[in-house]
């Protein structure tokens, strides 16, 4: 009878004896080892989105010199315009700080803003994220919310000291209460990932049944400020057809959601002045 | 243990496929889809370099894929040590210095992580990945096209590599490991 040639096995024994360690390693230990491989690569994603900038750059040159003049007088109109609105509201602010000194209200201002550029996105049926080039040393914490011009975004899912990643609106584990806009009932809005021509979109359920909508004047879905994160009233998206869910008590139903989220580069994230501390279970 | 050059090529090489991956999906998210081309980095380090050697190349491009996506940390590493693995034990049997069996490999392996990930990521049922034309299986389907191109252009690269760094240029050891 041949004997076995148990060198052969060395690679199987190897791979066991590693799962087993993998096993019992602390959970600690695999976050350090995860952080510190993350820390490594926060410049490449930043020098990658350099070379992002560089390569626009250079097609900007191409343009010819009339078009960058049209350009830059369209932009002097929006800027007069928004200097304007940035008037109006500082006016409104100090109207609504002057009504809660009167009052004695606590003030409103639940979240600074925090601008950050959008250096990486994964758009795809496998994952719905992008990664922005702030991270914890700018205050920034799992579960923080961020918006853009559009609406909602998505919510931190993970920080390093340079990059956060974002998990969008669209992802398959975000979850939210939502309303319709002047419906202060809230519903329950989750992601469902792109369709087919790659659009993102989510899905509604709980959705009272006295509500109707149809694909000419869709309803505006928004943020009901419930669980802090959001505030309230922050664009969703938009809800074109309802129909009777599962429970036949309720509506359900599909939202489209902004297309600019497809090719976002900007957004702001909220960092709430009176931050709850929550335990984070990542292992 | 003498440290073999070629672990750290393949790595920075690996790196390399990845980044050019997240780089191109970065790029195209207007046609909402991501390729999905991980297979290659599986193949190489099983068919070419001794067993110590291997693990240590797949554990360090395992840990770097793990942190550079959106997955529980530690899926692509034991995925990758398990798949390298099996290929290692059975390497006499591929012509590792031709393409046609790194690629074949890099396909399987490419759709076993596929359907893994999208499993994990998504939290779906297995049976959804496979109904036909669901986003999922046409990235995938789309991905394998691309890969049929890709794959050989980067196993040759990963040749390239040995011979411009002066390494062994065949494969470790055979037959046996």
């Amino acid at each position: 009878m041949a004997r076995i040639r148990l060198d052969r096995l060395t690679p199987i024994v190897t791979l066991i004896v590693f799962l087993i360690i993998w096993w019992i390693t602390p959970s600690f230990i695999k976050r350090f080892t995860q952080a510190s491989f993350e820390e490594i690569q926060a410049p490449i994603w930043v020098a990658s989105d350099q070379l992002e900038t560089l390569a626009d750059r250079a097609i900007n040159n191409t343009k010819s010199k009339q078009e960058l003049i049209d350009t830059i007088k369209e932009l002097k109109r929006q800027n007069a315009y928004y200097k304007q609105i940035k008037n109006i509201n500082e006016n409104y602010k100090a109207e609504i700080n002057r009504l809660e000194s009167i009052l004695s209200l606590p003030s409103r201002d639940r979240f600074r803003y925090e601008l950050a550029h959008v250096i990486q996105r994964n758009m795809g049926s496998w994952w719905q994220t992008i990664r922005i080039n702030k991270g914890s040393k700018d205050g920034i914490k799992k579960g923080d919310a961020v918006i853009f011009i559009g609406g909602v975004v998505g919510r931190i899912a993970k920080t390093n000291y340079y990059t956060s990643q974002i998990d969008l609106l669209s992802n398959h584990s975000f979850r939210i209460s939502a309303s319709f806009i002047n419906d202060y009932r809230p519903l329950f809005y989750q992601g469902k990932g792109p369709d087919l021509w790659g659009q993102p979109k989510g899905r509604i359920k709980n959705a009272p049944q006295d509500l109707m909508t149809d694909s000419a004047k869709p309803l505006q879905l928004v943020t009901t400020g419930l669980g802090g994160t959001f505030p309230e009233g922050i664009a969703i998206g938009l809800v074109p057809w309802l129909e009777p869910d599962n429970t036949g008590m309720f509506q359900a139903g599909e939202v489209q959601l902004d297309k600019r989220l497809l090719g976002i580069k900007e957004v702001a994230v909220l960092i709430p002045f009176n931050r709850i501390e929550t335990i984070d279970y990542d292992f | 243990m003498i440290f073999d050059k070629r672990s750290l090529l393949l790595f920075a090489s690996n790196a390399l496929l990845l980044h050019l991956m997240l780089l191109i999906n970065s790029s195209i998210t207007f046609v909402g889809f991501n390729l999905f081309i991980l297979g290659p980095l599986f193949i190489i380090a099983p068919l070419y370099l001794r067993a110590d050697q291997f693990f240590i190349t797949s554990l360090l491009t395992g840990f770097w894929v793990d942190a550079a996506l959106p997955i529980p940390f530690g899926v692509v590493t034991l995925l990758m040590l398990t798949i390298g693995s099996l290929i290692l034990l059975i390497r006499l049997r591929f012509r590792a210095e031709k393409n046609f069996h790194p690629t074949l490999l890099a396909h399987i392996a490419n759709f076993i992580t596929g359907v893994t990930l999208f499993y994990l990521s998504t939290g779906a049922n297995l049976t959804d990945f496979f109904i036909p034309f669901s986003t999922s299986f046409i990235e995938l389907i789309i991905s394998h096209l691309a890969l049929l191109v890709i794959a050989p252009w980067f196993f040759n690269f990963q040749r390239s590599l040995f011979s411009i760094f002066e390494t062994k240029t065949e494969p470790e050891s055979l037959p046996f490991v």
